[in-house]
């Protein structure tokens, strides 16, 4: 820190010529960095992304199924990178290694009902039924033995689940709506994976169950395919095609392949995954060298200046036509915010 | 009614426990009631003021998130402003406008010993309910045996106090002044400041 | 046997440390009174725990790293009461159900920041709608009903809504009455105005804007548009509590699909906001990482004695204190009651089609359903798409087609209120690179192969930098409370400690549904004088046709307070007649946005207006906490009379 001058003190609080000081009109990263010194952190760090080959998780059949099943979802073509070029399969396998294979954020406990089951249509009705935990015990009126609250049956008994047709007016219309015996959840949506087995698992057998249907069905394995019947194999999930058991009434927990395990429920999981892997940021190890953002044209943590464009956010915000940024990784921000160390 | 029973834990607990840092109240940037109140009277009546002012002093900080702690309310004017800020605020004036000469209790750390550093201004002194007021015309100031610096001019910014906008001298002037009197505890504190804010002042 | 590990009375304890307990704490305390809030998460500080992590999609949008873990507790759902209740295993992509914030600041941690007054119709909706319609009518047109007025009016709130906007620092610019007075009793006037300025307008909100203050709503008068309401703070302020707050500063990870929490503090939250104030003035504990469990009761039932609590290694603390605030999100608010034995339960008698009890009942929603009837059409305005603005700031709103603004006299299907319309919100108001459903979708006519191959590969191209918008919106009529739709304990599942989770059973009401099908041509009116092409009106949806499965985040209701003690809780705990200690009220005003957006991005709600309604109740709840401590200090009655 040099010490300022007498005269350079004097200039000090002169008149500003024109031009407002408005700090509000300065947005950029939090603090400044040696651009060449950026530069190299930038070249270090795309040789060490460019390293990563290996799989933490995935076996050698699964990653050589995995493998053609992205690049059917994203395939590399006139376009543009497709999964390959952006390492998809290295983000599954980070995700199915960690937090996300683990199901760490997931409540898993039991009773596992699977969703979407229809009312009963035999006469008379066949309930689910299933009995309540021990945590109503603590309910119990002592004296009289009734619960709290009293709608409901927690004294021990198995509860009857039969869905319902009930009849509603509304406006002069009657609705009559058919309920099942558990709510209708989109594929996909938080209540509709009710597995008893932690995401890895469902991969792995998912993963296994596709191979054995594209075997069954398609008269080899998933790779050997042509790209036509790949997409088809993976259409075929989703509509819930393969049955992979000869058992037509497989036992409830029964998940060694696609007879309780819904295939669209691993058609969902496949495809969110992958596109996941080509869009996320570059840290979770796919969207290789960004390539995903430089297809879609998302900017990642480039804010308008961070390569020194020069733009401001409050520009961008309401700008009637769009402007294509070069995108910046949450990594590149935290060398750029810690000036490069 | 049920007797409080806590259920057996039987699940073990396997739940993510983040470190908390509960902050103490030091860290934390509040603007005593008093002077927030003291501030928007001011605010409001300086509402129509023709000459430029602006909100100085650790007051003029912590309205834009500056961590101090301000006992009194600063304004930075030139002589035209005092004159009219004394009209609108006459019935709070305690001591007329006059022009002012002292030395502030804090050296300039630029030298290997500390130098004095004198101020003087077109000065007005007000009370509002207790909270002291000082209106500065021209503020000069002087480091040591220099030479008189010319007085302070800005471009205000502006902050909103519970709705009522009002002007602060910039903090890149505050920077650049603290820096020249080798404040720089002050410039960290504006710094710091800018950083929870996402801004870069130089 | 385990020990309980006591903990000093104080006078206040707030459960869970929100919006609203901020409120009541910072209140609290800085009226000299002793203060405890407890929360099951950690405390949050922006710039160490945001500012360098916090731009990641899969991590925070998706993964939901700075919320309620659900391993801790989960809820579960189910339409009708003849079905197993499911519980949320995960949380899914990207819509974050049941998403419950963490620590302080709570929920507010990851919203859009939308916020907008209810109007005075809301208020009395029950009573309005009997003496326009007819008394029989609310019955007609919505099974079951269960639709009450709030206690207090309108014009009686305003005073509190006023106190909420300082505190948070509400940038708007007036809802749009054209009188602003107390006479207009058809929408929020205002005593002053917002605190602050509205954020920066974009090319579609002006066009917006134009067109609509050149066109005749329903009511016979010209649309009177106004900014949207927006709780990200546009400028540097300071609230009345003297806490400093840094503007916004337009970096885009804010809402869109997954929520952000802001690194700058702009986006209002009781962590930058109120309990500042509140640790400053020495009379505030915050206690983190700590899991309520109970409340405990005096012997004779009536009067809450401590709140119990786990701490990360599992001891139970109890805490004793005068008053209990409970600022817990929706279901755990009810749950702690039911689990506590606290106030009456609900109680639904499906054959009777009522119910009887009060802690559970009246649960509505304030969204669009997941399928509705719907409108579209496209403009030829593009713009950045991509993290750019923030996610409720950049659009314009009308309040014309809310409420009883129009009659509804003739309309068929018969509803009542309508919807909160507007347009222009930033493109890249919040990432979005897994749209949800639209980016990940089963084979259908428009994508014959879903989300694979090169054809749909072509459509993600550049998507985030559009030369036009497609504009619309599935808009929803207030959704009603009804006997039906309510929350109790789940016989099931449990939390982490072995207590029963909370279920709810919920469906949308028909209201919401009927109301779109006359929405849809207003709004398509409106598109057509915009100058859109392709405006089209999509298929009608018709109640109970599409069931709920969507229903964490904009739920409301559950606990209301009313002047019917078999209705409200007046009578939950008779200490506190007349004021309240509630999160929510059941009655809602319907509220739409439709904002611009790439495909079928039509983003925009305006759900969290709830939370703005709710605002004015802590205030209440503020100012009856004080005049419970008088009582009890002055007379040792240990009741407050209304």
């Amino acid at each position: 820190m040099s010490k300022t001058t007498r005269r350079e003190f004097l200039k000090i609080g002169l008149a500003a010529a024109g031009g407002a000081l408005a700090a509000s009109g300065l947005e950029i990263p939090l603090f400044g960095g040696n651009t060449s010194s950026l530069q190299n952190q930038i070249t270090n760090l795309n040789k060490h992304i460019s390293t990563v080959t290996g799989f933490l998780t995935l076996s050698i059949p699964e990653q050589q199924l995995l493998e053609p099943v992205v690049e059917t979802i994203i395939p590399s073509d006139s376009t543009g990178p497709g999964a390959k070029e952006a390492g998809v399969i290295y983000f599954i396998d980070r995700q199915l290694a960690s937090d996300y294979g683990q199901s760490g954020n997931m409540f898993m406990d039991a009773p596992h009902i699977p969703p979407n089951i229809p009312a009963s249509s035999t006469t008379p009705p066949t309930p689910l039924t299933v009995k309540p935990s021990s945590a109503w015990a603590f309910l119990q009126n002592k004296e009289t033995g009734a619960y709290l609250p009293a709608g409901g049956m927690g004294n021990g008994a198995a509860i009857p689940y039969l869905g319902a047709s009930p009849t509603y007016t509304a406006g002069g219309t009657n609705y009559t709506v058919k309920y099942g015996i558990t709510a209708s959840p989109r594929v996909g949506s938080g209540i509709n994976l009710q597995y008893p087995v932690n995401m890895r698992e469902f991969w792995r057998i998912s993963l296994a169950a596709l191979q054995a249907y594209s075997n069954k069905y398609y008269s080899g394995n998933f790779q050997s395919l042509s790209s036509a019947n790949q997409l088809q194999v993976i259409k075929d999930l989703w509509s819930n095609a393969p049955k992979t058991k000869t058992n037509p009434s497989p036992p409830a927990d029964d998940l060694t392949g696609f007879s309780n395990i819904q295939a669209s429920d691993f058609a969902y999981e496949l495809t969110f995954m992958t596109w996941a892997g080509f869009t996320m940021d570059p840290i979770y190890g796919g969207n290789k060298d960004m390539v995903g953002w430089d297809y879609t044209g998302f900017n990642g943590v480039n804010f308008g200046n961070f390569y020194g464009e020069g733009l401001s956010q409050k520009t961008l915000m309401v700008a009637s036509s769009p402007t294509k940024l070069k995108p910046a990784s949450l990594a590149q921000y935290q060398q750029q915010a810690t000036g490069g160390t | 009614m049920p007797v409080l029973i806590v259920p057996d834990k039987s699940k073990s607990l396997n739940i993510p426990v983040f470190q908390s840092r509960i902050p103490k109240p030091e860290e934390l940037v509040v603007l005593d009631k008093p002077l927030l109140e003291a501030t928007l009277e001011v605010g409001n009546l300086l509402k129509d003021c023709q000459a430029k002012w602006a909100f100085a002093g650790d007051i003029g900080e912590i309205l834009n998130g500056v961590n101090v702690r301000p006992d009194h309310l600063t304004i930075l004017t030139n002589v035209a402003g005092c004159e009219e800020i004394s009209k609108k605020l006459e019935a709070f004036q305690v001591e007329a406008s006059k022009q002012v000469e002292n030395q502030i209790n804090r050296s300039a750390e630029i030298e290997p010993k500390p130098l004095p550093i004198m101020i003087k201004s077109y000065t007005s002194r007000f009370d509002l309910n207790g909270q002291r007021l000082n209106v500065h015309g021209d503020l000069r100031i002087r480091v040591g045996d220099w030479d008189w610096g010319d007085p302070l001019d800005y471009e205000p910014e502006y902050v909103y106090v519970i709705g009522v906008k009002v002007p602060v001298v910039p903090l890149e002037l505050k920077t650049r002044l603290y820096r020249g009197l080798g404040w720089y505890d002050r410039v960290a504190k504006i710094h710091a400041a800018m950083a929870r804010r996402h801004h870069k002042i130089v | 046997m385990s020990t309980v590990i006591q903990e000093n009375p104080v006078d206040v304890v707030c459960l869970g440390v929100g919006f609203m307990s901020g409120v009541v704490a910072t209140e609290l305390a800085l009226a000299g009174n002793s203060v405890v809030g407890i929360t099951k998460g950690p405390y949050w500080d922006y710039v160490n725990d945001y500012s360098t992590t916090k731009y990641d999609e899969w991590g925070v949008g998706l993964g939901r790293k700075y919320d309620s873990p659900l391993p801790l507790q989960s809820t579960t759902i189910r339409n009708n009461i003849n079905q197993f209740a499911l519980p949320v295993r995960r949380y899914t992509m990207p819509i974050q159900y049941h998403a419950l914030g963490h620590g302080v600041g709570g929920a507010a941690q990851h919203y859009g920041g939308g916020m907008g007054r209810f109007g005075p119709w809301a208020y009395e909706m029950a009573s309005r709608t009997a003496s326009a319609y007819g008394s029989g009518f609310l019955a007609s047109i919505n099974p079951q009903d269960d639709t009450h007025d709030w206690p207090l009016t309108y014009a009686e709130y305003e005073p509190y809504y006023v106190e909420w906007e300082k505190a948070h620092g509400i940038c708007g610019n007036y809802n749009g009455s054209p009188t602003n007075s107390p006479s207009d009793i058809n929408y929020p006037w205002m005593s002053r105005n917002y605190p602050l300025p509205p954020h920066p307008m974009t090319p579609l909100g002006q066009l917006f804007q134009s067109t609509v203050q050149g066109m005749t709503a329903p009511n016979g008068q010209k649309y009177n548009p106004f900014p949207t309401v927006s709780a990200l703070s546009s400028q540097p302020y300071t609230n009345q509590y003297g806490v400093t707050v840094n503007p916004c500063v337009y970096e885009g990870y804010c809402a869109g699909l997954c929520d952000y929490a802001c690194e700058t503090g702009a986006k209002a939250n009781a962590a930058y906001r109120t309990i500042p104030a509140a640790i400053n003035s020495g009379n505030f504990t915050l206690v983190t990482n700590a899991y309520i469990f109970r409340l405990e009761l005096s012997p004779s039932g009536n009067q809450v004695v401590a709140a119990h609590y786990y701490d990360a290694q599992g001891n139970d603390h109890r805490q004793p204190g005068k008053v209990f605030f409970n600022g817990m999100w929706g279901y755990n608010m009810i749950r702690l009651m039911l689990l506590s034995g606290l106030g009456t339960p609900y109680v639904y008698n499906s054959g009777a089609g009522t119910g009887s009890g009060v802690v559970g009942r009246g649960l509505t929603n304030g969204y669009t359903p997941y399928r509705g009837t719907s409108v579209s059409g496209t403009v030829n305005i593009g713009g950045n798409s991509y993290p750019a603005g923030n996610g409720s700031g950049g659009g314009v709103s009308v309040f014309d087609l809310m409420d009883d603004n129009f009659s509804h006299s003739s309309i068929s299907p018969p509803f009542i209120g309508g919807g909160l319309f507007g347009a222009g919100g930033y493109l890249g108001g919040g990432p979005g690179n897994i749209t949800f459903a639209g980016g990940v979708s089963a084979p259908n006519t428009l994508n014959p192969n879903g989300a694979m191959g090169s054809a749909f590969k072509a459509t993600q191209q550049n998507k985030y930098l559009p030369t036009k918008q497609s504009v619309g919106a599935t808009p929803f009529a207030p959704d009603l409370p009804t006997f039906m739709n309510y929350i109790d304990l789940d016989p099931h599942y449990t939390d982490a400690y072995g207590d029963p989770v909370s279920r709810l059973t919920y469906d949308w009401t028909p209201n919401t549904y009927n109301g779109a099908t006359y929405l849809v041509n207003q709004i398509k009116a409106i598109l057509t004088q915009m100058g859109a092409t392709n405006v089209t009106v999509g298929a009608t949806v018709a109640p109970y046709s599409a069931h709920n499965d969507w229903w964490g985040h904009h739920l409301r209701g559950g606990l209301r307070i009313g002047t019917d003690p078999n209705a409200g809780t007046a009578t939950a705990w008779a200490a506190l007649s007349g004021y309240n200690q509630l999160y929510y009220n059941s009655n809602t005003a319907g509220v739409n946005y439709f904002a611009a957006g790439e495909i079928t991005n039509t983003t925009g709600n305006n759900a969290t207006a709830g939370t703005h309604a709710a605002g004015p109740q802590s205030y209440r709840a503020a100012e009856g906490i004080k005049k419970y401590l008088a009582n009890v200090a002055t007379s040792g009655v240990n009741y407050l009379a209304s």
